[in-house]
């Protein structure tokens, strides 16, 4: 009975820690989402290009990034699903909100972080008609998020 | 020393002798006071029993026979109808088998039917100690089968993801140029989303500025 118990909770921890992971990936292949991924080296020439250009250069300014997801959504389904998990987010414990708008037009925004080890950044924005997360993943402590959300 | 030992000290003894935790001098003790006449009510068949293996770890015991018991008591440790109990001491290495179903037969209307099997330590230590070390050893072999198994299943199931299942976390973006596009509306959500939700925290600066002049208006008028 023990090593039944001991073998469901090994399978229990690995599966929610892919769970976790699931949470943006399944969007890669939802119908209707417009999932854009940016990974480092992208993110880099992406960044030096904007810059060339004499444009602003704000997400750079938080440090050293890995990832950058943005989720968006205009049809009836994806949206369900971005304003369901951003929902969850925002009362998940392992995530701290930071900000949260409600205007009355219906409008939500919420910028969340990880509680114990703030690697990613979440914006995540319901509207009527719209729904989008950006999902920024990389190296960066508190002060850096409160730098940029304050610039 | 046995005279001074209350009946609750000869218990907890009996009960450490049964786990077979027992010292040689503490099963002296016990076995001069299951010596005594006045041994209580309670303890008379604890006492037959003591007295028993006591005897038969006394007892020389011809090599054949020591033999024949050494055979038999290994096939009760494989018989899946009877189990092991308890061992008695470490000292006289004995197990206490009990049935797992009573027999039908009408000889033998008591629940439980217990044999009780002795060895001599001179004869059968090496036995014992092996017949309790497989034990042992069944169980880490459960335990490492059942980890290697786990192991095997997630090795199995992320080795088939990496190999397999498209890699969700691929750059979307096949340009440089497209990568700058999609950052710049990121820029401009992020920018949006953090101006909507400082907008009550500037009214209110905003009032408190407005509020601060005119108290200073006020101060110097």
């Amino acid at each position: 009975m023990k090593r039944i118990i001991l073998a469901i909770c090994i399978i229990a921890s690995s599966l929610s820690t892919q769970a976790q992971n699931q949470i943006f990936s399944k969007y890669a292949t939802i119908d209707g989402v417009d999932f854009v991924c940016i990974n480092k080296a992208m993110f880099g020439l992406g960044t030096k290009m904007i810059s060339v250009a004499g444009g602003g250069e704000d997400l750079s300014k938080l440090g050293s990034l890995d990832k950058m997801l943005i989720i968006s959504s205009d049809s009836d389904g994806g949206k369900k699903q971005i304003d369901k998990d951003i929902k969850a987010l925002s009362t998940d414990k392992d995530y701290e909100v930071l900000m949260t708008s409600h205007s009355s037009g219906g409008d939500n925004m919420f910028i969340f972080t990880n509680k114990r080890k703030p690697h990613e950044l979440i914006i995540g924005t319901i509207e009527k008609e719209h729904s989008s997360m950006i999902v920024v993943v990389g190296d960066f402590s508190k002060e850096d998020i409160s730098n940029f959300l304050n610039q | 020393m046995t005279d001074n030992m209350t009946i609750e000290q000869i218990k907890s003894l009996l009960s450490r002798f049964y786990e077979g935790k027992t010292t040689p001098e503490e099963e002296r003790q016990l076995a001069a006071f299951f010596r005594r006449e006045d041994v209580p009510e309670d303890l008379q068949q604890d006492k037959q029993l003591f007295l028993l293996l006591a005897q038969t770890s006394e007892q020389e015991m011809p090599q054949d026979i020591a033999d024949e018991i050494t055979a038999f008591v290994n096939n009760l440790g494989q018989s899946d109808d009877i189990q092991p109990l308890t061992h008695v001491s470490k000292q006289h290495k004995g197990v206490i088998y009990r049935l797992k179903t009573p027999p039908k037969d009408k000889e033998f209307n008591v629940p439980e039917v217990r044999t009780t099997v002795t060895r001599a330590p001179h004869l059968l230590r090496p036995q014992a100690t092996g017949f309790r070390s497989v034990r042992l050893n069944r169980f880490w072999y459960r335990v490492a089968a059942t980890v290697a198994l786990l192991a095997a299943i997630g090795g199995g199931v992320l080795h088939h993801q990496r190999t397999y299942a498209p890699d969700p976390f691929r750059d979307t973006c096949a340009t440089p140029e497209e990568a700058a596009a999609q950052i710049q509306r990121a820029n401009s959500m992020i920018a949006k989303a953090t101006e909507q939700c400082m907008a009550p925290t500037s009214k209110a600066l905003q009032k408190a500025d407005a509020a601060k002049q005119l108290i200073n208006q006020h101060i110097n008028f």
